[in-house]
């Protein structure tokens, strides 16, 4: 008798499983990315001012921003928000809340090195994402050049190796 | 076997035993040992059909002592329970009853958000495989149609 695996999953989302995620849910969760990031550097500027506050008290002014200095501090938040995020779950809050999750060409978790890769390549090619649209497989640019891809996995932890099949890239 | 097939059995058992007379006492013991067999197992078998055996079982066996006999714990133990429990949970769907009745407002609107991306990007890569080339179009199967066939 083969028992069924029992799975947290909701019925109707367990056909979707370890299947190619598109371009909707993959932008849905880039978005609440962003937000993420955004907030992050916020926080930051707000606890910088408070630094500054409480040094001096009576001359405080909050601090001039400056708009490279602004771009500059994401791009860094976001790129070691993704790294991070990449290399230690497979998933960013974003692709959390979509239920998404990064895998290499093999079904792992990518590593750092990886990791990093695909986050400097969605910061230098954002528009990279529409390309998935397109691709037969759901593949962004950043997914073709480091031969990623984003499932759909809403277990909370991953489950190597619960792809249908690994798609070859070509 | 009924009784015709027995009769024919032992009818057999004859000629082969005349055939060969040096084996003919172990042979010939043999064939109607079969015979017998089977006309006690035709016999039996139509008296299951016609009389009702559990109240004449009842009446002269002790089931409770029998059954006080068996060892359950060995028998319990030559079944594999984490499977049958397993499929069980599978099969009412435990998981799901235990969103339902736990589940909180912001989970089951998760659920529904993520659902509706799932949707959209179907409803996408449907778009997309129309405005390709005849050529180059690929069919876009949705994993509930596969999964459904």
């Amino acid at each position: 008798m083969t028992a069924p695996t029992v799975s947290p999953v909701p019925r109707e989302a367990r056909p979707y499983q370890g299947h190619t995620a598109g371009l909707v849910t993959r932008s849905v969760a880039a978005c609440v990315d962003t937000l993420v990031v955004v907030s992050v550097v916020l926080a930051g500027y707000v606890g910088l001012n408070a630094v500054v506050f409480l040094a001096k008290p009576r001359s405080f002014k909050f601090l001039d921003t400056h708009l490279l200095l602004s771009l500059t501090a994401g791009w860094v938040v976001a790129m070691l928000y993704l790294t991070a995020c990449w290399s230690f779950t497979g998933r960013t809050y974003g692709a959390h809340l979509m239920g998404l999750r990064v895998i290499t060409r093999r079904g792992t978790r990518p590593r750092l090195w990886t990791a990093f890769l695909r986050a400097l390549f969605c910061m230098l090619v954002p528009i990279g994402l529409l390309w998935c649209a397109g691709s037969s497989h759901h593949r962004s640019i950043q997914d073709i050049a480091l031969r990623t891809r984003v499932i759909y996995d809403w277990q909370p932890r991953h489950e190597h190796p619960s792809e249908p099949a690994v798609i070859p890239y070509g | 076997m009924n009784p015709t097939q027995a009769v024919v059995s032992v009818t057999g058992a004859a000629r082969r035993a005349a055939a060969d007379p040096l084996h003919l006492p172990a042979k010939a013991a043999q064939g109607a040992a079969t015979a017998a067999g089977g006309v006690v197992a035709w016999f039996a078998n139509q008296l299951g059909r016609r009389v009702d055996l559990t109240p004449l079982v009842k009446q002269l066996i002790d089931l409770d002592s029998l059954i006080g006999d068996v060892d359950l714990d060995a028998a319990i133990e030559r079944v594999d329970l984490v499977k049958i429990v397993e499929s069980v949970i599978a099969e009412i769907d435990l998981p799901e009853l235990i969103r339902e009745s736990t589940g909180s407002v912001a989970s089951s609107t998760l659920r529904g958000v993520r659902m509706q991306g799932i949707s959209a990007d179907e409803a996408v890569s449907r778009v997309v495989a129309r405005l390709r080339p005849r050529n180059h179009r690929v069919p876009v199967a949705s994993p509930v149609a596969t999964a459904e066939r």
